[in-house]
């Protein structure tokens, strides 16, 4: 009788394996366990069996029965699967077709320069100052130890403003009061240090310049950032760190400086700061003309003179400064080889950035 | 400036091959721009400047041109060509082309060109720094190059044979202005032959960018180039009463210079004249009455010393810069001005003969004391950041001409040679030393971070980086444009605000400060469009300039001069999406914009409100003001087609122009949360036709102003209908409220009640009908 059994079991798993549909799994289930069924077909049986096999047969038909029930549960879960795929099968998307699209903005490589400056500056203690860019005169040349009448403001050609569409100076404006294009970032440094009294002080200031000259690699307008440090034991040796953390920070750690003497009236000793061609990687190129080098910014001391011009005692406190042009900067980083591509703000150009 | 190797090698016997020599004169200040070899390059011409007899230098056949072109023999027009007669040009010597180079009849034929020239020779292209006019010769650069690598100097030592009359009986010079002439020298020499300078001393003035003039001008000029001293050579018998007056010109009076312009003079020009008009701009430029010509035999010399500032003022008043003016307008060595002359006259005696008269006239009533500086070797360690020792600092100024005063290790006072103008503290010594031993002397240090500044990110620089984030989303593309444009334009827009003018622009097109940030954007729309763009999406921040005085910065010494608001400028065309086989190619309209708009302001955290306007370059019927904070922080819309014709583009183009520093002023860069409710919301819709004219806000501003227990937690605006379904002058609103307790789940019972007040409202006060 248990061999009747197990065949029933037997039975069951071959012909659940074929079952198509729901219906065939019904069936399947009325012709076994049903009460015409095979099961109980072989139960009625059970009465001539001896009352000491009973026991063991049933136990053998109780879990011939769950294991029936199991097939069909599984055959009904694989029906109604085959069912849902063939479902979802009927309609198909072309999924090579194009994406839904949704333009996304760019940022101008300027700007997106500048904000990396900001941060990397951030890190070093350094925080944003801010000047205007319609400034006076006398900040932009006579503070920061441009001698009058001299040549060293020939190096900066100065974009001047018709008078008579100015308002009139403020109260306590310096004297005299013409007003001109900021040449450079650096009458900031004067407006820190006027405003802070009294060192530390640690600024950068980040903003638009300009100069009268436009050609493949001047634009009347550009972007600087200045940094001054002004602090009591503070010397060349740290201006050489700042710039080379700067420098690493923005271009990655494999960029070296190195410093050139040169002249710049608001600084002593004076540098002119090279940095590693980072297109290159120094090995020289058609850019930097064989070099390995590209000339990036002016660097140097604060000269005393305009320590002590804002009424800080240059025998207490040193002070260094620099400034960058971010332009050139953004161009090196991006390899753009114009420079007029910054400001022309075609979009052929924004949006492959 | 140009400097020929040959000639400084003279002057400072350094034996260091060209190439070191640049690298040790750049990395010590004096940058070597460009290098040029001199030598004799062979090439064909057919020139028609020459005659039978003139000795003209030849090209060989086999010789190799400059641009890599061989000769070779060659039947021009039949006749057999072995070789060609050259230019000076063609030889590479110089751009003269205006035919053969003659050389003097007396050249011996057959010399080697080369020989007969000085050549070969390398020339340096150097950039000398505005404080460093001693830098501005052969005799500077060789005490540099002694400086640097201790090879013997050797300062030429003119000797001057003196015979004929004395100078005072043959000129007289007076000086009227000793503050702009503090010294003025002469002689001179009579009995002089003009001619030609010698070839090799011709092309050692051509080597150095200067062309040679005749003996008399040229020996002028080869000591200038030597020694750095601007001289000056008039033809004493065109002074009249053979004098000369240092003098202010006459307001107006009038000048011809040796450029054969004619000048008119002011006041404030320093003239050196003769018995009564000006022959000269002192500093400056001869003049042509005086002027060295072929039938001069008497010459009088000049030189002087003059005020760098009043150079300068006269240079740029007339428009010119001569190799006088560089270096007057740098600062002069009164002392160098007496060797100059003897050796200008040495020079000039050389090549054109003639006798000096005895004696100099020597106007020098108050000599400049010698500077004199304190310099502390412990300083210059500190202000380098690196041990440098008494020993080295001494050695290093002493190479440059500095003499020991006084003093001991700690502590030196030493004497500044006169040509050092640039060296009066103890900071310029310090610098001296530093590059002397070289910049890269100095180690790396970075600085402690902190100094008591926060290094925190400011607030302004997070609200930034997430309006930024929110235009990015909305499709904009960042522009930065000139600060300046047309002042056409800028009336185009605001025709209210008079710009700030650029007294000197490049040109009209950049001679206005911007008044508004929306001029350049709207040129960067028109040309996409013309570009073919189908899309263009562009923000802008930044400031205008604003003449009036600034709100932030207002007065005393941090003043700003004007006021430089910045501004956020919106420029969008086209349309809502990319062209696309998924979606409607619907262009953008002034809702686009103002959920821009929007979306901005919720990434700031700004509550704002938007009412109808009347701007001047803005579409009357679809625009709007925006106001924050109780104050007008912009304005948006279509641009008015007037605006759109000024900037040739399309009248559908939307522009927004918003107040960013109220927009700041009223952010917030962090934002508190409040939790998530923990009770249901409940959700009802709420159709009604209300007057076609009735605004949004208007409807929605009735429908908060109903609940009273704070129970409407939101109202949105789904649906504006109008057509047929809806009466003439009607239109159809459905909104969705959400309503929600929060203690409690809302019952039907309580949320019916809302809306029935809702409705009742709507109805009292805008007469609408519910339709749902
Ligand atoms: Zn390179």
């Amino acid at each position: 009788m248990i061999d009747e059994l197990n065949a029933l079991l037997a039975q069951a798993k071959d012909e659940l394996a074929d079952a198509r549909d729901e219906a065939q799994v019904e069936a399947a289930r009325i012709k076994f366990l049903g009460k015409k069924g095979s099961l109980s077909a072989v139960l009625r049986g059970m009465g001539k069996l001896a009352p000491d096999e009973r026991p063991r047969v049933g136990e053998a038909v109780n879990s011939v029965k769950a294991g029936i029930e199991d097939l069909l549960e599984r055959a009904k879960k694989a029906v109604a699967e085959r069912a849902l795929d063939a479902d979802l099968r009927r309609e198909k998307l072309d999924v090579t077709l194009p994406g839904r699209p949704q333009k996304l903005g760019h940022r101008h490589p300027v700007s997106l320069a500048m904000d990396d400056i900001i941060e990397i500056f951030a890190r070093l203690g350094f925080h944003v100052a801010d000047g205007p860019e319609i400034e006076w005169d006398v900040y932009n040349f006579e503070k920061l130890c441009f001698p009058v009448d001299h040549p060293a403001r020939d190096m900066q050609d100065t974009f001047s403003l018709d008078p008579a569409t100015l308002p009139p100076p403020p109260k306590g404006a310096p004297d005299p009061p013409t007003r001109i294009l900021r040449t450079h970032t650096s009458p900031v440094q004067i407006r820190a240090m006027l405003e802070a009294r009294k060192p530390p002080i640690r600024v950068i200031t980040p903003g638009k310049v300009y100069r009268c000259d436009s050609d493949v690699t001047h634009t009347p307008m550009f972007h600087q950032v200045e940094c001054l440090h002004v602090e009591e034991g503070v010397s060349m040796a740290h201006l050489r760190g700042t710039l080379d953390a700067f420098v690493k920070a923005f271009f990655g750690p494999h960029i070296q400086t190195r410093l050139r003497p040169s002249y710049f009236p608001f600084t002593e000793p004076s540098a002119e700061v090279d940095i590693s061609h980072p297109l290159c990687g120094g090995k020289g190129c058609k850019i930097c003309k064989g070099s390995g080098w590209m000339e990036v910014l002016g660097a140097g001391m604060v000269n005393p003179d305009e320590l002590s011009g804002v009424g800080i005692d240059p025998e207490k406190y040193t002070g260094y400064a620099f400034g960058v042009g971010i332009d050139r900067l953004a161009m090196l980083r991006h390899g753009i080889d114009d420079l007029r591509l910054l400001f022309d703000n075609d979009v052929r150009f924004l949006q492959q950035l | 400036m140009k400097v020929s190797l040959n000639w400084l090698r003279e002057l400072c016997a350094t034996d260091l091959p060209a190439d070191e020599l640049a690298r040790r004169l750049t990395f010590a200040g004096v940058e070597v721009e460009g290098r040029e070899g001199r030598g004799t390059h062979q090439v064909v011409c057919g020139a028609q400047n020459f005659r039978v007899g003139d000795v003209v230098p030849m090209a060989r056949p086999g010789a190799v041109l400059p641009g890599g072109q061989r000769i070779g023999r060659a039947k021009l027009r039949g006749v057999e060509s072995a070789g060609m007669l050259c230019s000076a040009r063609e030889l590479g010597l110089s751009e003269d082309h205006e035919g053969l180079l003659i050389l003097p009849r007396d050249t011996p034929v057959g010399t080697g060109l080369e020989e007969l020239l000085g050549l070969p020779d390398t020339v340096f292209e150097l950039n000398v720094a505005p404080n460093r006019p001693d830098a501005l010769s052969h005799l500077g650069i060789a005490r540099e190059v002694h400086a640097l690598t201790g090879a013997a100097l050797r300062i030429p030592q003119p000797r001057l044979a003196e015979g004929g009359k004395r100078i005072d009986a043959l000129a007289r010079v007076d000086v009227e202005d000793a503050k702009r002439a503090p010294r003025y020298l002469a002689r001179v020499i009579e009995g002089v032959r003009i001619g030609p300078s010698p070839l090799r001393l011709q092309e050692r003035l051509r080597g150095c960018g200067v062309r040679p003039i005749g003996n008399v001008v040229d020996a002028t000029n080869l000591a200038l180039l030597e020694l750095g001293h601007p001289l000056h050579a008039f033809d004493l018998d065109r002074l009249a009463g053979s004098r000369i007056v240092v003098r202010r010109a006459r307001r107006g009076e009038p000048m011809t210079t040796l450029d054969g312009k004619q000048r008119t003079l002011s006041d404030d020009d320093l003239v050196i004249a003769d018995g009564g008009k000006p022959v000269a701009l002192a500093g400056v430029m001869g003049g042509q009455t005086s002027e060295v010509s072929d039938a001069t035999t008497r010459i009088l010399i000049e030189s002087a010393v003059f005020d760098a500032g009043g150079t300068r003022r006269t240079a740029r008043r007339h428009g010119l810069h001569t190799e006088a003016s560089h270096r007057f307008e740098r600062g002069a060595d009164e002392k160098m001005a007496a060797l100059a002359l003897d050796r200008c006259a040495e020079l000039l005696v050389q090549l054109a003969g003639g006798k000096i008269a005895k004696g100099v006239i020597d106007r020098y009533p108050s000599p400049r004391p010698q500077t004199r500086i304190w310099v502390r070797p412990a300083r210059v360690s500190s202000v380098l950041g690196t041990q440098v020792a008494a020993a080295e600092v001494e050695q290093r100024l002493q190479s440059l001409g500095l003499q020991s005063v006084e003093g001991d290790a700690k502590r030196r006072l030493w004497a500044v040679p006169s040509w050092r103008g640039d060296l009066t503290r103890e900071i310029d010594a310090v610098e001296e030393v530093a590059r002397l031993r070289g910049y890269d002397t100095i180690p790396v240090v970075v600085p402690k971070a902190g100094v008591g500044e926060t290094a925190a990110i400011a607030p302004e620089q997070r609200i930034t980086r997430a309006a930024r984030a929110a235009l990015a989303a909305r499709g904009f593309d960042e522009a930065l444009n000139y600060s300046f444009v047309s002042e056409r334009e800028l009336l185009a827009l605001r025709p209210d605000l008079k710009p700030v003018r650029v007294a000197n622009p490049l040109t009209v097109e950049q001679a206005a400060m911007r008044t508004t940030i929306l001029a350049g954007l709207l040129q960067n729309v028109g040309r996409a469009l013309k570009h073919g763009a189908q899309d263009v999406r562009l923000y802008e921040l930044g400031r205008v300039y604003l003449p009036r005085r600034s709100e932030m910065h207002p007065s005393g010494d941090l003043a700003w001069p004007v006021d430089e608001p910045r501004r956020l400028g919106l420029a969008a065309a086209g349309h809502r999406v990319p062209r696309s086989w998924a979606a409607p190619h619907d262009p953008l309209d002034f809702y686009d914009l103002k959920g821009t708009v929007d979306d901005l302001l919720a990434a700031l955290d700004v509550a704002g409100t938007y009412s109808p306007v009347e701007e001047a370059f803005l579409h009357p019927a679809a625009s709007a003001a925006l106001t924050v904070g109780g104050r007008r922080a912009g304005v948006l819309g279509q641009i008015h087609p007037r605006a759109a014709e000024a900037f040739d583009v399309p009248a559908t183009v939307l522009v927004a122009e918003l107040d960013w520093e109220l927009l700041l002023s009223q952010a917030r860069a962090l934002r508190e949360t409040r939790g998530i409710p923990r009770f249901p919301a409940v959700a009802r819709d709420l159709a009604f036709v209300v007057a076609a004219d009735a605004p949004a806000a208007t409807l929605l501003a009735e429908i908060r102003a109903v609940d009273g227990k704070g129970l409407l937690e939101d109202v949105t605006l789904f649906d504006v209908y109008r057509g047929a379904q809806v009466p003439v002058g009607k239109k159809s609103v459905a909104v969705g409220l959400t309503l929600r307790a929060p203690d409690r789940t809302l019952t039907d019972s309580e949320a019916d009640a809302v809306i029935a007040s809702v409705k009742d409202r709507l109805k009292a006060a805008l007469g609408a009908e519910i339709r749902s």
